[in-house]
């Protein structure tokens, strides 16, 4: 009698168990799919880049199931407020509406932000230099804003992504563009932009150091609080690194 | 009692207290402690965690990505063709730019010397190839020279300061990391001194306690127990115990102590009793009772043994008329004067003397028959005659006495009373043969005293 009631006690806990791992988390990530070598969709239209595995290494750290969504930058807040999906994991760099708008994990990366342009015709990138230039950047990113405030003189083009910006610089009709430094060397490094460089000394205005957050919409700090305890683990345990050198050749913790 | 409230001294309530309200404190110092402790190793391990490891990984990953600076600029410096030099001078404005997030001036500075250094070399390089292509005069050997040169200094320098940054680098990282596996061994060592301590007190209070038990409790007991035990066996009287570290003990020792006092007392009045209710009060020798009790024993004696034994009775002649003539005083004198006789009779040969009753005396010769009694009752006789008694107005008073004499084995008896019932007749056998005289009855001679003339 005794051992039913405890082989029947330990089948329940089994069970309970198995339960338990059943309900595992499921989770959709956004990403914008147009910000290589951080994001951007394969020939064969998968999402791929280093958020993009950053994002999986986390999804597996955390024993989640996760699906993969690319929505155009514009539109990558507004639908993760409408509850669209869970996380967004697109090198967002944290401005204080942003912060206010959503919860937002440790960052995950650094970076910081630089002019590139014909290095024989841009030397100083003072506002006064740059005066009546056209200078393109992707619109609502912290550069736009960087522009709008600092640049007044200049002709500001904002671009629905990077991709489309450094377009318009190859194609003349902007004089320069204000991007992430390491978003703009896969852009430079490419055989058709060798006329363009960086220019100007390196920006050590704190404005356009970013650093890049994973967010969930307001009020999931739960899911925030899980995703940081990831980034520790694959921090530490090397994951990090790996994802990290398929992608640069140097650290961009 | 009071001369022995001396010293310190508890009662065992009060101690029993202080032993809890001391445990009471000792946990709460030492749950007070284990939090404070316990607190200060979590801000600790938090501070290592939070602060000292990050600083630890960064310094360590600037290490890192100043050795990748470094082969960066030995790339470039190595490369030699445009499109390569191009392709890593880009990585190396990103990578020493990378460093400008960290707060760290010197290495921001070192690191965007090097890369100063690296756009020096490229430039070089671009000059010599503009030379070579760009003119169409031909390279002219000692501008290439000279140019290659500076090209070997810059790049040499750029390699001196990789070399003394990640040579910073690396020893401030090993002296954050020695520093913290030192914070973490003595806070080790704490945890061990302060657990061994937490350990070793309630270890060594409940030993004292034991010991306090054993030596305060247990022993006074046991020596409480031992003088009751001595008392019963009415040794040791007036003894005193150690005075105990309890109160109540004192208590229980006191009543101990009274007990035996008065145990002893009891004892010395029974035996005072004793001597009294055996004794006559006159003449101290035994009395009537305590002789009758005597003669049973020697009786018994000599009826196992078969051997004789002799009663004497004494009685002295015409007392009634001395009391009355000179006066109770002077009857005494001459009853304590009879018993003085007796005595030294018995002090020179086993015998018992007693005052048998008024004027009065018995005494009982233990193995002697009749003929020695017949002696005996003589010497006594004539000792009595011979007294010279003086009045205190100097007359003289001479007493005679009458004896009667009784053996045992001079009739047949079966009870000491017989024998006793016997002497009796002899005594009056001599009173009625005109006093002053020794007496017998012959063995068959248990007559009708009624034929005895008077």
């Amino acid at each position: 009698m005794k051992t039913t009631i405890l082989v029947t006690a330990a089948i329940a806990i089994l069970a309970w168990g198995n339960a338990a791992t059943a309900d595992e988390l499921k989770l959709k990530v956004a990403t914008e799919g147009a910000y290589p070598p951080f994001n951007s969709l394969d020939a064969s239209g998968n999402l791929v880049g280093f958020d993009v595995d950053i994002a999986k290494a986390l999804c597996q750290q955390m024993n989640a199931t996760c699906s993969f969504v690319a929505v155009p930058w514009d539109d990558i807040i507004g639908r993760l407020e409408k509850n669209e999906y869970d996380l967004v994991v697109a090198s967002m760099s944290l401005t204080e509406e942003r912060a206010k708008r959503m919860e937002y994990s440790a960052p995950y990366y650094r970076s910081h932000s630089a002019f590139a342009a014909d290095p024989n015709r841009f030397k100083d990138i003072s506002p006064a230099a740059l005066k009546g230039f056209r200078i393109a950047a992707g619109s609502q990113t912290i550069q736009s804003e960087y522009l709008k405030k600092n640049y007044p003189d200049s002709k500001i083009i904002l671009t629905k992504d990077q991709p489309e910006a450094q377009k318009l610089l190859q194609a003349g009709e902007v004089d320069l563009i204000l991007a992430d430094s390491i978003d703009l060397l896969t852009f430079l490094q490419a055989p058709e932009s060798s006329k363009f460089d960086y220019v100007g000394d390196p920006v050590t205005n704190d404005f356009l150091k970013s650093s890049a957050h994973i967010t969930a919409h307001k009020g999931n700090a739960e899911l925030i609080k899980k995703v940081n305890v990831a980034l520790d683990q694959i921090r530490l345990n090397g994951t990090y690194d790996r994802i990290n050198n398929a992608y640069f050749p140097f650290s961009i913790y | 009692m009071t001369a022995q409230k001396k010293g310190f001294q508890i009662s065992m309530a009060a101690a029993g207290r202080l032993l809890i309200g001391f445990v009471l404190f000792y946990a709460i110092v030492a749950a007070g402690f284990s939090i404070v402790f316990l607190r200060k190793i979590e801000s600790d391990a938090r501070y290592t965690q939070e602060q000292q490891l990050p600083l630890v990984l960064s310094q360590n990953r600037n290490a890192i990505k100043v050795e990748r600076l470094a082969s960066l600029a030995r790339s470039i410096y190595l490369a030699k063709d445009r499109e390569l030099e191009r392709q890593l001078q880009l990585q190396t404005h990103v990578l020493a730019q990378s460093f400008t997030l960290d707060e760290n001036n010197e290495l921001a500075k070192g690191v965007m010397d090097v890369g100063a250094s690296v756009k020096r070399i490229v430039a070089i390089r671009e000059q010599v190839r503009r030379m070579d292509y760009g003119t169409g005069i031909g390279p002219d050997p000692a501008v290439r020279a000279e140019l290659e040169e500076q090209a070997l200094e810059t790049y040499q320098s750029a390699m001196r300061v990789t070399d003394k940054l990640s040579q910073s680098m690396i020893s401030d990282a090993a002296v954050l990391a020695y520093g913290m596996s030192g914070d973490i061994q003595r806070t080790a060592r704490m945890i061990q001194i302060a657990w061994i301590i937490i350990l070793i007190l309630p270890v060594a209070t409940a030993v004292g306690a034991i010991y306090v038990v054993a030596r305060h409790i247990i022993t006074p007991i046991n020596s409480a127990i031992e003088g009751l035990q001595s008392i019963d066996r009415h040794e040791g009287r007036n003894f005193k115990l150690r005075r105990p570290l309890f109160r109540e003990l004192s208590t229980i020792y006191e009543a101990i102590e009274a007990y035996g006092r008065v145990s002893s007392d009891l004892l010395r009045t029974n035996s005072i009793l004793q001597a009294l209710s055996e004794e006559d009060g006159l003449t101290t020798l035994a009395n009537r009772r305590s002789f009758e009790k005597r003669l049973g024993e020697e009786f018994a004696k000599a009826a196992q043994d078969g051997t004789d034994l002799a009663i004497l009775m004494v009685d002295l002649d015409h007392f009634k008329s001395i009391n009355d003539h000179y006066g109770h005083q002077m009857g005494d004198t001459c009853l304590k004067m009879t018993a003085n006789v007796l005595r030294s009779v018995c002090a020179e040969r086993e015998c018992h003397a007693a005052r048998y009753g008024g004027e009065e005396f018995s005494v009982v010769f233990p193995g002697c028959n009749l003929q020695e009694a017949i002696a005996e009752a003589e010497k006594i006789r004539l000792s009595l005659s011979s007294l010279i008694i003086k009045t205190s107005y100097d007359e003289v008073i001479r007493i005679t006495a009458s004896v009667g004499v009784a053996t045992l084995k001079s009739g047949k008896f079966e009870t000491s009373s017989q024998l006793l019932e016997n002497a009796d007749k002899a005594l009056y056998l001599a009173k009625h043969s005109g006093r002053n005289i020794v007496k017998s009855l012959p063995s068959s001679g248990r007559t009708d005293l009624k034929s005895i003339p008077a």
